[in-house]
C-alpha cells in the first residue's frame, strides 16, 4: 500500500469516527450504524462468497446461530453478551463444518443451491426443537444499558460497537487477501485443478475461509440483535439475510476488500429510507430496488462498483503514461 | 528415482494403460513418444495423483504415491504440466507462478522474488503484471513450466510444451530443458516433435494402445521397425 492511499484511509478512519458528533439526528446516526454492521456482515460473507468463490446463500443460519446464542445465554443464563458473542461465533463455525463443508465439492450454483437449503433446515429445525421447550416465540432483551451488558442509553454506543466490529473484518480481509491463503483460494476459485497440481491444499483453504466467514457472521448477528433487543426466528433465520449479504457484495464489488462496505454505503440507506417512507405497508419493496441496481451494475461491470473504480484508475494512469511519452515529442 | 511398475487402468471397457513398467533415474531426461491415443497423458495424470489406476505402483523415492492427491504428490517433488495450458487467467503472469513458489515458503515476499527468478530462468520476456490471459501460446506454454518449476520439483512432467511452437521457440525449449537437466532436475516429457526427442531424451519409451513398445536409447527406437508400424501401420496393411 503506498503512502497516498494509508493517508487516505487515516482520514477516511477519523472522519467515521467523529461522524456521530457530527450528526445529531437519531434516524440518521442509526442509519449509519446499520451501514457498518451491515458492511460488516458482507464482509464477512465476501470472505468465502468472494475470496473462495463459493456462492453462499445460507448465512442468514451463522447470522441467527450468533443472534440466538449470545441472546438465550444473556436472558436465561445472565451470561454476557460479549461471551455470548463468542461462543456463537464457534457455534456457528462447528454448525458450518458439518454442514457446509462436505458441499465443497459443489460450484457456483450448485454450491448455492445446497446453502439456500441449508438456511432454511436450521430454521426449521429451529421453531420445530423452540416447540419443545418454554422458549417463547419472540424473546425480549430488558432494557439495562451498561458495557457488559452490550446495551447502550443511546445510539453513540451501537455505533462504536459496529465501527470496532467493521475495522476489525476489515484488516482480517486486507490479510487474507495479501496471504498465502488469499493466493490458493484466488487460484482455487479460477482453475482448481491447475491450483492442486501446484499442491494447493483445495479443502483446508476452503475450510479456513467458511470458518472466518461463519464466526464473524454470526458476531454480527449478536451485535444487531442487541441494537433491536427483540428476536425472533422468522427474522433471525430469513432467507432475505442471505440475499442481502450477497447483493451488497456483488453490487460494490466481489472479492473486493472495499466492495462489500461500498455496497453496504449505497444500499443500506436506500433500503432503510424507503422502509421509512412505507413505513411498512410494502414489504420488501427494498429487495426490488436492490435487484433493479443488481441488473444494472452486473450488465454495466460484472465486478461491481470497485470494478468501475479500477476500470476508470486504469485509464487515468494510462492516460498519464501516454502524456509523459509524448514530453519529449514536443521539445523535440 | 520413480519407477512404475505394471500400471493397468481402464476407463469402462477400454484399457488404457496395460501392465506398463519404467523407471526415470535421477538427472535424467525421459521421453514417451507414441501415436495420438497411445495413452500418454493418461500415465501423467496416474504419475501426478489426478486419476488413480486400477492396479500397479508408482514410486518416488522410495515413497508409494499411487494413492496419493495431487496436491501431495507436488509436495514429494514432482510438479507438472497441462497439454492445454491452464493458467489462472485473471491472475498476473508473477502472480500465477507465486501460487507454485507458495507451496515452499509462507511468506508473499519470497514467495514473489522466487517467482521472478523462475519467470527469467524460462525466458518470459513480459511485464510480471502482464494478465496471463494476453500471452501468446508459447509464452503460455512459458509460463505452465514455469508455475511447475516454482513449486521446486526434482522430477518434472512436461507434457508437449512444445506443441504449437515456431523452430526458434521449438530451439529455445530445447535448450530451457537441457538447463533443467543441469541443475539436477530429472525430466519426463511427451512431445510429438521427433527431432527434439532425439536431441533431448536419455532414454525414450513408446507406447501404442497403452501398451509398451519398447524403451530405449533414441537412435533404437529410431531404427526399430516396430516403432515404425505403430506410427505408419504395418507394411502388409499399408
Amino acid at each position: 500500500m503506498n503512502k497516498q492511499k494509508k493517508g487516505m484511509l487515516i482520514g477516511l478512519l477519523i472522519v467515521t469516527l467523529l461522524l456521530p458528533y457530527l450528526i445529531q439526528n437519531e434516524f440518521y446516526l442509526h442509519v449509519l450504524t446499520s451501514v457498518l454492521v451491515y458492511a460488516g456482515l458482507a464482509s464477512s460473507w465476501n470472505i468465502l462468497g468472494g475470496f473462495a468463490g463459493q456462492l453462499s446463500l445460507g448465512h442468514t443460519a451463522f447470522f441467527g446461530i450468533g443472534a440466538y446464542t449470545s441472546t438465550l445465554l444473556y436472558v436465561y443464563l445472565g451470561i454476557s453478551p460479549w461471551i455470548g458473542m463468542l461462543v456463537g461465533g464457534f457455534l456457528a463455525v462447528i454448525v458450518s463444518f458439518i454442514t457446509l463443508y462436505p458441499s465443497f465439492r459443489l460450484r457456483g450454483v450448485f454450491f448455492a443451491m445446497v446453502t439456500i437449503s441449508f438456511g432454511e433446515v436450521i430454521r426449521i429445525l429451529f421453531v420445530y426443537f423452540r416447540n419443545k421447550t418454554t422458549i417463547p416465540y419472540g424473546v425480549t432483551i430488558n432494557y439495562e444499558p451498561s458495557f457488559t451488558n452490550m446495551i447502550f442509553d443511546g445510539p453513540m454506543g451501537y455505533f462504536y460497537v459496529s465501527f470496532v466490529y467493521l475495522l476489525i473484518i476489515l484488516v482480517i480481509s486486507w490479510k487474507v487477501k495479501n496471504s498465502r491463503l488469499g493466493f490458493f483460494l484466488n487460484a482455487l476459485k479460477e482453475n482448481d485443478e491447475a491450483a492442486q497440481a501446484l499442491g494447493v491444499p483445495t479443502s483446508a483453504s476452503k475450510f479456513k475461509a467458511l470458518a472466518i466467514s461463519a464466526f464473524f457472521t454470526a458476531i454480527g448477528g449478536t451485535i444487531l440483535v442487541q441494537n433491536i433487543l427483540y428476536i425472533e426466528p422468522e427474522s433471525a433465520f430469513s432467507t432475505s439475510i442471505s440475499t442481502e449479504l450477497a447483493l451488497i457484495s456483488i453490487i460494490g464489488g466481489i472479492g473486493t476488500v472495499a466492495g462489500p462496505v461500498i455496497g453496504a454505503i449505497i444500499l443500506i440507506p436506500l433500503g432503510e429510507s424507503l422502509r421509512a417512507l412505507f413505513s411498512g405497508s410494502v414489504q420488501g419493496l427494498h429487495l426490488v430496488l436492490y435487484g433493479v441496481l443488481l441488473m444494472v451494475v452486473v450488465l454495466k461491470n460484472p465486478n461491481g462498483i470497485m470494478g468501475f473504480i479500477s476500470s476508470f484508475n486504469k485509464k487515468r494512469k494510462k492516460k498519464r503514461e501516454v502524456q509523459l511519452e509524448e514530453v519529449p515529442d514536443v521539445r523535440g | 528415482m520413480l519407477e512404475v511398475n505394471n500400471l493397468v487402468k481402464s476407463f469402462g471397457g477400454l484399457q488404457v494403460t496395460k501392465k506398463v513398467s519404467f523407471e526415470v533415474k535421477k538427472g535424467e531426461i525421459f521421453g514417451i513418444i507414441g501415436p495420438n491415443g497411445a495413452g500418454k497423458t493418461t500415465m501423467f495424470n496416474q504419475i501426478s495423483g489426478f486419476i488413480k489406476p486400477d492396479s500397479g505402483s508408482i514410486t518416488f523415492k522410495g515413497n508409494s504415491i499411487e494413492k496419493r492427491s495431487p496436491k501431495d504428490i507436488c509436495k514429494l517433488g514432482i510438479g507438472r504440466t497441462f497439454q492445454i495450458a491452464q493458467p489462472f487467467p485473471k491472475m498476473s503472469v508473477l502472480e500465477n507462478v507465486m501460487v507454485g513458489s507458495l507451496l515452499r515458503t509462507k511468506s508473499i515476499n519470497q514467495a514473489r522474488e522466487k517467482a521472478k527468478e523462475v519467470l527469467d530462468f524460462v525466458q518470459l520476456n513480459v511485464p510480471y503484471d502482464t494478465p496471463s490471459s494476453n500471452l501468446t501460446i508459447s509464452d503460455r506454454k512459458r509460463l505452465e513450466v514455469a508455475k511447475a518449476l516454482a513449486t521446486e520439483p526434482e522430477l518434472i512432467l512436461l507434457d508437449e510444451v512444445m506443441a504449437g511452437l515456431n523452430q526458434t521457440g521449438v530451439k529455445e525449449f530445447i535448450n530451457l530443458i537441457f538447463e533443467l537437466k543441469k541443475r539436477g532436475t530429472s525430466v519426463l516429457i511427451i512431445e510429438h516433435i521427433m527431432e527434439a526427442m532425439m536431441t533431448l531424451s536419455d532414454r525414450i519409451l513408446v507406447l501404442n494402445y497403452g501398451e509398451e513398445v519398447l524403451t530405449g536409447k533414441p537412435q533404437e527406437v529410431a531404427n526399430n521397425p516396430k516403432v515404425i508400424e505403430a506410427y505408419l501401420g504395418d507394411e502388409i496393411h499399408a
